[in-house]
């Protein structure tokens, strides 16, 4: 054995040193997104390892230093929804709420149900609900559950999800507006199911503006 | 600003998308309107409550030791990794002068008594650093082993022809051998051992040290023996010379338990 080693043999155990130093770290991240993305746990095993692997296989190309939590997000996502698409063209998974096309579900919400009705009290109902707030969640369409689960669950920036999702700004907001108002109405039946929670039907609130509306607004003084 | 203005940004200013000078104008508003307070704190709240309710879960043990070794295998050709694809390594030479070359540790230490001006090597000098932040590195990342433990000579006899120096595991005090797997520090081809040390996990990291650098100013002398001794991050690290090897034990252990471990160093001539 030579006293060192060939060029590609550093290279390669540089790279491998890099992606345990940067990729690595956000595992647990990824695998607590995939949980509520799959809805069930080998589901989301094989996600990660799907998107762990191709992260690793395309690591050379990424920018080391760069947000490294985003690609893999993006990796992951770009992966389920590949992977969601080409089971639907099989008919492997049945008819649900997600397959139905986006405008379909793109219903507004009619009721504001977050705002005074869980009040102070919501930090004991998740609590006490757990199981119920996941389940709740994984019944949000698709495409407002990885929004939600990206903003909410990872505290990404809308800028972040937009590339990650690949979906202008714009559309971030009103899905991750939409997202949370149907999982705010389902917990919200739920907890009045549970009596929990008193039912009160209310206005429907505010649509969310546009960041650049604002900042016209702004300049307009 | 009016509710109805402010309630349009409500979540984009509760998800922290408005830089400074944005927020402070809607703080404003919120500073003399409770009911808007109200509503951004229930949707702080909701937020946080999710967010606490969503992450306990983290990857099983299983799967990150099948990710790991996957991405760690020596077969490179089962990941399909192309050389133009990988990151370039750069290869730099070390500058000679006003500089302690550490295979020469013994002679330059006692030369670093009394001519420091020549020898000293600065801390932050980023020639000496790569060595302690790679073992740390190292340590830190608790890689899959490919050989197991506690008997030092099968994990001695494992690295045989694996690496170009002689393997003697010393016998550390209350510390039981793991195991032990391949590494590299710098662009060189390192053993890497762990231990557990009353609870706690120590690595020790062979290499041919020549040409590498210590910091000049962190050699103390313990038992007869030089040794750097380094902190960084929370960890100890300690860089021992033995037989025309480097020795590099880290752990996250005081300067002192680490001296005591170090006492008790006594690999095989």
């Amino acid at each position: 054995m030579k006293a060192q080693m060939n060029m590609e043999e550093i290279a390669r155990l540089e790279l491998e040193r890099a992606f345990l130093r940067e990729a690595v770290p956000h595992m647990d991240a990824l695998y607590a997104t995939a949980l509520r993305l799959t809805k069930n746990k080998g589901n989301a095993e094989d996600l990660v390892q799907e998107a762990m692997l191709k992260a690793f296989r395309y690591f050379g190309k990424y920018q080391q230093g760069t947000n490294c939590k985003a690609w893999l997000f993006k990796i992951m996502t770009n992966t389920f929804i590949n992977n969601y698409r080409k089971a639907k063209k099989r008919k492997e998974v049945s008819i649900d709420e997600d397959s139905k096309p986006l405008e379909e579900r793109a219903v507004a919400v009619e009721r504001d149900p977050m705002q005074e009705k869980f009040g102070d009290q919501d930090t004991m109902f998740f609590k006490l609900f757990g199981d119920e707030v996941k389940k709740a969640l994984e019944e949000v369409p698709v495409d407002f559950r990885i929004v939600v689960l990206l903003a909410d669950l990872q505290d990404f920036a809308y800028k972040e999800i937009a590339e990650i999702v690949d979906v202008p700004i714009g559309t971030v907001m009103s899905r991750l507006y939409r997202g949370r108002k149907i999982l705010q109405t389902k917990l919200t039946s739920y907890a009045e199911e549970q009596g929990y929670i008193d039912p009160k039907v209310e206005d429907s609130s505010n649509q969310p503006t546009s960041l650049d509306a604002y900042r016209t607004r702004r300049m307009q003084g | 600003m009016k509710c109805e203005n402010f309630l349009q940004f409500i979540d984009a200013y509760v998800d922290s998308e408005f830089d400074d000078l944005e927020s402070d104008e809607l703080e404003m508003h919120l500073s003399a309107c409770p009911s808007c307070r109200e509503k951004v704190d229930n949707q702080t709240n909701w937020k946080r409550n999710l967010k606490e309710c969503l992450s306990e879960e983290s990857v099983p043990t299983d799967l990150r030791a099948s990710i790991l070794s996957q991405i760690m295998r020596s077969d490179e050709s089962a990941l399909d990794i192309h050389p133009e694809k990988v990151i370039p390594f750069q290869k730099k030479g070390f500058p000679k002068s006003a500089i302690v070359a550490f295979s020469f540790a013994a002679v330059a230490l006692l030369s670093f008594y009394t001519i420091p001006k020549i020898v000293t090597v600065a801390p932050a000098s980023s020639d000496t650093q790569p060595v302690i932040e790679q073992a740390i590195d190292w340590h830190r990342g608790n890689f899959p082993i490919e050989v197991t433990g506690p008997e030092s000579q099968r994990v001695e006899s494992w690295f045989g022809d694996k690496v170009a120096f002689p393997i003697h595991l010393p016998a550390f005090e209350d510390a039981n051998l793991l195991g032990g797997r391949l590494a590299n520090l710098k662009e060189r081809r390192a053993a890497y051992v762990t231990y557990d040390l009353n609870g706690k996990r120590l690595s020790l990291m062979l290499f041919n040290g020549e040409g590498l650098l210590v910091p000049a100013n962190n050699i103390k002398h313990i038992e007869g023996r030089d040794i750097a001794m380094v902190q960084r991050d929370g960890y100890t690290v300690a860089l021992v010379q033995n037989g025309g090897v480097t020795y590099a034990i880290t752990s996250d252990i005081s300067e002192k338990d680490m001296i005591k471990v170090v006492s008790s160093f006594s690999a095989k001539k």
